[in-house]
């Protein structure tokens, strides 16, 4: 299993890469008025708008620094029901880890506030958590966020 | 002229201050007698006026206790005798407006008797109880109508009488439309207390201003009922106009409860409680005066004039009465007598001070001229003409004056003449001698003056030459020194700007060094940026080789690869820039010192180039300066010569002068004596001055 590594301050953190479509330059975001804490903005990416989430700002409060290895990952939203595409921007997403699935622990510890944080993967010296996208945000959120698009 | 006003002053001041004093006391007791003869008339209008007012009160008061007292003598419930008795009273008193009975409820025990009997029922209430009321038609009033009388429980005139009989303050439970006035404690004497008859408030009903006079009926000592009379106040306000005999004239009259029932030209004050019209002011003084007659000054409140008023009281209803009339026009008359004396006075003042200022002037004058002709005689002028025509003791004293002068005269004359000839004769001798002294002198001063003059040309002379000597050789030395410092100065210049130049040299290299430091710093950049879009190629193509599944792993491999070349030229380059930045700073720091060094050097070269162009300057004044100071020593040299020469050939004119001037002193002296004992004689003459 791939995973896609970045950080979220000074922890590693990664997501699995089978569902993702591509990791773009932190590109300058159109801003959303009034939207949910945590929602970045809007990612113009082959001709459509994709909602960008700040994982950093969703996890601790502070947006992600304006840096190069400050990059957009772009995935599948893994719901079949609404087919449509989930931007989080990162920080120093420069690098990919090659996992077995043995390799991989479950965590004791559940948060029902943070139901996005998945497994544990311990390669080497590094432990890197791996995020959940289809938990990241509730679904009244992806609704009003996709309602749109949905329809036409 | 100070005599002259003496005089005046001394004999018309008193007798013109005694004149104004006497018109002052005439106009005083005059002013006096004129306030008080008006206060007299004005006490006189108010006494007849108000017992006029007074007369018609007690005239119909009188009326009410006529029918009261017929009542109370027998005719009570005699309701059919009663009724005739009070439409004759009413018909009997033209002035009356209305006559009335009112029993108390079933006072006389027939009341529902009368309901079923042949009586008007016009004078009596729903329940019989008697209340006839006659008055006068208001069309004509020949013609007498009836009604009852109603508001028993609240008006003056029923329960008023009632309370004041059961011995109650007279206002208690009466509803009158305004109230009383607040200030009814002030006056005179305050709520009526008399049981024998009240007069009411006036009141406005159907066009008419009625006050009504009423009477208790007292039966076996108890109160029964009452008996009055009304009349209508609306001639009053005419009445009252029609009786002035002054322009001014106002009066005021306030009804016992404190109410103005007439002001004169102010009908709309009619019916006003005193407080609610300007005169509040006016009523208290008078009532604080317990109502009694008086007069006095006032400042009128409708129009702040001063006014005289006298307030007299109406007995019967206790009304009061304030008359006033303007002071203003009180002093009319006085005013015009009063100018008319001032301007007599006036007149006669003038015309008196004129006369005595003819009759004194001829011998005051006299004496003056007297005066005046002694003291230019005592400042020794003898040529003035004396008049001496008036033939009074001041015509005698300018004669004996006359013929001082003249005697005077005659003696300065002729003293004068022989002092002039011998003045003459000596000015003469004194001013031959005083050429010859004056000769010699200057003589003995010129050629004394010239040795002393070469003495000193020939000192001085001297001390030039040495001083002379000293400036060439100090200008020889200055030369020397001045053409050594050039020299160096030539040396040192050249140094610095071998210094300059290298400097420059420097400065441009860095300057070079500078700008690759820059260049080096864009090519790290762009390498960076290289290196980041590597490092994303390599992250998708591993995201697409994992899409790819088992044929993809080989690219995931190479991916991979790519992506730690990456990484490792970022670092790389991360050394680089922080090399080329300390460098670049420290180029800068090297470029800025070397251009203040340079700086320095410049400053030094234009310096010392001044300071050689000055020495220069210095050197060439010096050499200009020698051969002037050559002529000027030998010429020094032949002048002291000369000046020596000279000093001897002075020195034996000198006593040749010094001879001669000795015995031209002494004639001087001699002469000069002379002439001082003449002019003497001839100063005490010229103090007369003759024609």
């Amino acid at each position: 299993m791939l995973i896609v590594v970045f950080k979220l301050g000074d922890q590693d953190y990664g997501v699995d890469a089978s569902n993702l479509i591509a990791v773009v330059p932190g590109l300058p975001l159109r801003i959303i008025p009034g939207v949910v804490q945590g929602i970045a903005g809007l990612l113009h990416y082959q001709r459509q708008y994709v909602p960008v989430v700040d994982l950093k700002l969703l996890t601790t409060g502070l947006s992600c620094e304006p840096k190069l290895s400050t990059r957009i990952i772009l995935a599948k939203y893994p719901d079949e029901s609404i087919d449509a595409i989930i931007g989080l921007r990162v920080e120093d997403a420069i690098d990919t880890l090659w996992v077995e699935n043995a390799e991989i622990q479950k965590t004791h510890v559940t948060t029902p506030s943070a139901r996005y944080l998945g497994k544990l993967i311990v390669s080497g010296d590094r432990t890197v958590q791996v995020i959940g996208i289809g938990a990241l945000l509730p679904s009244e959120v992806i609704d009003s966020l996709y309602q749109g698009s949905a329809e036409s | 002229m100070q005599l002259r006003a003496k005089i005046i002053i001394s004999s018309g001041l008193p007798l013109l201050l005694a004149g104004f004093a006497a018109i002052a006391l005439l106009l005083t007791v005059f002013y006096r007698s004129q306030i008080e003869n008006t206060t007299v008339h004005l006490a006189e209008i108010a006494a007849k006026v108000a017992s006029e007012i007074n007369e018609a009160n007690g005239e119909a008061t009188q009326a009410a206790e006529i029918l009261a007292i017929t009542q109370s003598a027998g005719l009570f419930g005699e309701r059919e005798r009663s009724l005739v008795l009070a439409s004759a009273v009413l018909r009997q008193f033209p002035d009356l407006t209305g006559a009335y009975f009112g029993y108390e409820p079933n006072a006389d025990g027939n009341d529902s008797a009368a309901l079923s009997s042949t009586i008007d029922p016009a004078s009596m209430d729903a329940n019989g109880r008697f209340l006839p009321y006659w008055f006068r038609d208001s069309t004509r009033a020949d013609r007498l109508n009836m009604a009852p009388l109603i508001d028993m429980d609240t008006s003056y005139y029923y329960r008023g009488i009632r309370n004041l009989v059961e011995e109650k303050l007279e206002h208690e439970g009466i509803r009158l439309e305004g109230g009383v006035s607040a200030y009814i404690e002030e006056s005179s004497r305050g709520y009526s207390t008399s049981t024998q008859h009240i007069v009411t408030e006036p009141y406005l009903y159907e066009g008419r201003f009625l006050v009504e006079y009423v009477a208790p009926i007292i039966i076996d000592n108890a109160f029964a009922g009452i008996a009055g009379v009304d009349r209508t106040l609306n001639e009053i306000d005419t009445f009252l106009s029609n009786l002035r005999t002054y322009e001014s004239e106002h009066h005021l009259l306030l009804s016992g409860r404190g109410r103005i029932i007439s002001s004169t030209d102010e009908p709309e004050l009619r019916g006003t409680l005193i407080e609610d019209s300007p005169y509040l002011a006016l009523a208290r003084s008078i009532w604080a005066e317990d109502g009694q007659r008086m007069a006095q000054h006032v400042i009128a409140p409708q129009d702040g004039d001063a006014r005289l008023i006298v307030a007299e009281r109406i007995s019967v209803g206790n009304w009061t009465l304030i008359v006033s009339v303007s002071r203003e026009e009180l002093l009319r008359d006085f005013r015009a007598v009063f100018i008319q004396v001032a301007l007599i006075t006036s007149i006669g003042s003038l015309i008196a001070l004129l006369i005595s200022i003819r009759l004194i002037s001829k011998p005051v004058t006299r004496v003056e001229s007297a005066a005046k002709i002694a003291s230019i005689i005592a400042d020794g002028d003898l040529t003035q003409e004396i008049d001496t025509s008036s033939n009074d003791e001041t015509g005698v004293l300018l004669n004996s004056l006359r013929d001082m002068s003249n005697s005077l005269s005659a003696l300065i004359s002729e003293v004068r003449g022989a002092s002039e000839r011998i003045s003459n004769v000596s000015k003469s001798i004194s001013s031959a001698s005083t050429d010859q002294q004056g000769v010699n002198n200057q003589l003995g001063n010129a050629s004394s003056h010239i040795g002393i003059s070469v003495e000193q040309i020939s000192a001085t002379s001297d001390q030039l030459m040495q001083t002379m000597e000293n400036v060439t050789s100090s200008t020889n030395e200055a030369s020397k020194i001045a053409n050594y410092g050039r020299e160096e100065l030539a040396q040192m210049r050249n140094t610095i700007l071998d210094f300059s130049k290298a400097a420059s040299a420097i400065s441009s290299k860095l300057e070079v060094i500078s700008e690759r430091a820059n260049n080096i710093g864009t090519i790290v950049t762009t390498i960076n940026r290289v290196a980041d879009q590597t490092n994303l190629l390599s992250l998708n193509a591993a995201i697409e080789a994992e899409k790819a599944g088992q044929n993809g792993q080989g690219f995931s491999v190479v991916a991979r690869e790519i992506r730690r070349l990456a990484d490792q030229t970022a670092l790389a380059t991360f050394d680089i820039e922080q090399i080329v930045s300390d460098m670049q700073s420290s180029v800068a720091g090297g470029v800025m010192e070397m251009d203040l060094f340079s700086d320095q050097v410049r400053h030094g070269v234009d310096e010392s180039l001044q300071v050689s162009e000055h020495l220069q300057m210095v050197i060439e004044q010096v050499e200009a300066l020698r051969p002037s100071l050559e002529l000027a020593t030998t010429q020094v040299q032949a002048q002291s010569t000369d000046a020596g020469e000279i000093g001897a050939a002075m020195s034996q004119l000198e006593a040749v002068a010094e001879a001669s001037e000795l015995s031209s002193g002494i004639l001087d002296a001699a002469v000069l004596e002379f002439a001082k004992s003449v002019s003497s004689l001839q100063r005490s003459v010229d103090n007369f001055k003759t024609s």
